[in-house]
């Protein structure tokens, strides 16, 4: 199934910021990532936007709000809004996250970790089973930063993406900022995740810098991608059948070159399969 | 254990800096209103206190940083003051919609309004950025609001440093309205 996921290159990920740089470096850019959310219940002029997008560009939508870790289920509004997006952009898949993001009424507002426990395994087969009975474009997940790690875990990190991604079929959009970030916080190698992960499932990767604050590194996505970053980018793209990768600048932003300059730099140490 | 109970807790905790505090202090009576047992309780508790306050400040200040944006007057009114006020409001408001910034910035002026803190401008200014977004976020056709102070310079103020001398008492009205695809806006 993964194997036969079109290449796409490298990508960015779209920011209303871009808007204009986008266009008119159009040939420098393989593909863009668009956060689904910002279109759903969009304005007639953010709509038009993702028309525009959409002639100009290979569009993938990303969303952070289906909530796959949540134990009360999905919630059918959002799923359905998602669904009638993807629809309309026809994408070769989608991705979302290895968290949960809403819980008893309450939307977190954010990618809050869940325990790597079976039933949390269990909750996310259920939840990807839900969506997959209403959008059957390909869902690839994403690991995330965390702050904290449960006690009540019965496996590793990476041994609950794997079992996830195995158990239901989903392809893996890894991250290796995140991990780099949880690697240098909790002190755990990132090789041996890659080694435990195994990387035949990973599809797609993000990337950009991290951001010290205090004594731990988080994900502001307001850095230059770092020479720690690049390297654990460069062992996945060597070792793993990689078919997209995407930077994603969030804030602090650079002159559109230096964007431009990063995107190279990842042409040159993918070899997208 | 029960993972529904726990992100439960765990969503209210990240959202509601009351509760926390509440649930810092005396763990057990928070677990027990989840559902929680004393095990299960300890496991959340056992979550480093700091930990949980960086995750959910990295929360509020996402959420402040995006408020901001929507208000620019209300924020440069109440300066420094604005992230207390939105401190005080945000653990009693939970946005429910996907478009969550923009429901977290029209009721946090209705807070402010109330609020008995803030000056009549500062209130007046909410108020018309409130209307503003409530314009443009609904697609209304029209949107009449009447302010106490006249804000018609806020066009030529635009970057300058706020002050209220810009800003004389005088009864005004501010419309937005929508014709033939267009919007348009006046201060009378
Ligand atoms: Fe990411």
């Amino acid at each position: 199934m993964i194997s036969q996921f079109p290449n796409l290159g490298v990508g960015l990920g779209f920011r209303e910021r871009f808007r204009a740089d986008v266009f008119l470096h159009r040939e420098k850019i393989d593909f863009l990532e668009i956060t689904a959310d910002h279109y759903l219940d969009a304005t007639p002029a953010k709509l038009d936007e993702l028309k525009l997008l959409k002639e100009n560009f290979r569009l993938v939508p990303h969303s952070l709000d289906l909530s796959l870790g949540s134990a009360e289920g999905i919630d059918r509004a959002y799923l359905e809004k998602l669904a009638a997006l993807i629809e309309f952009i026809e994408p070769p898949w989608f991705s979302d996250h290895f968290c949960f993001t809403r819980s008893g009424g309450r939307r977190i507002g954010h990618l809050a970790p869940v325990p790597y426990t079976r039933e949390a395994a269990d909750v996310f087969a259920a939840n990807i089973a839900a969506v997959r009975k209403v959008i059957r474009t390909p869902l690839i997940l994403e690991n995330i930063t965390y702050l904290m790690r449960f006690p009540s875990s019965e496996m590793t990190e990476a041994a609950f993406l794997k079992t996830v991604s195995d158990e239901t079929g989903c392809g893996l959009l890894l991250d290796v900022t995140n991990l780099f970030i949880n690697a240098e916080n909790f002190g755990f190698d990132w090789r041996e995740f890659l080694d435990e992960l195994t990387l035949e499932r990973v599809v797609q990767l993000h990337f950009v810098g991290s951001h010290r604050h205090g004594k731990r590194l988080i994900d502001t996505h307001s850095d230059k991608t770092e020479a720690g970053i690049w390297e654990v980018f460069e062992t996945v793209a060597a070792r793993a059948g990689i078919k997209a990768a995407v930077l994603e600048r969030d804030g602090n932003f650079p002159p559109f070159g230096e964007i431009l300059e990063e995107l190279e730099k990842a042409r040159e140490m993918v070899h997208i399969s | 254990m029960s993972l529904r109970h726990q992100q439960d807790l765990l969503a209210r905790l990240y959202t509601d800096a009351e509760f926390r505090a509440k649930f810092l202090s005396d763990p057990q009576a928070g677990g027990r209103e989840y559902e929680l047992s004393a095990a299960e309780t300890d496991e959340i508790a056992t979550i480093v206190p700091e930990e949980l306050e960086f995750f959910s400040e990295t929360l509020f200040w996402k959420r402040l940083r995006e408020t901001e944006k929507l208000l620019p007057l209300t924020k440069k009114a109440l300066a420094d003051e604005f992230s207390g006020y939105f401190r005080r409001f945000s653990g009693k408001f939970q946005p429910k919609t996907v478009k969550k910034h923009l429901e977290d910035a029209v009721a946090f002026c209705g807070y402010l309004r109330k609020s008995a803190g803030p000056d009549d401008l500062t209130k007046d200014l909410a108020g018309y950025e409130r209307a503003r977004l409530v314009f443009f976020g609904s697609g209304r056709r029209i949107i009449v609001r009447r302010l106490r102070f006249d804000l018609r310079r806020l066009p030529e103020i635009g970057r300058n440093p706020f002050s209220a001398e810009n800003f004389p008492r005088r009864q005004t009205i501010a419309v937005w309205l929508r014709t033939g695809g267009k919007t348009r806006h006046f201060l009378i």
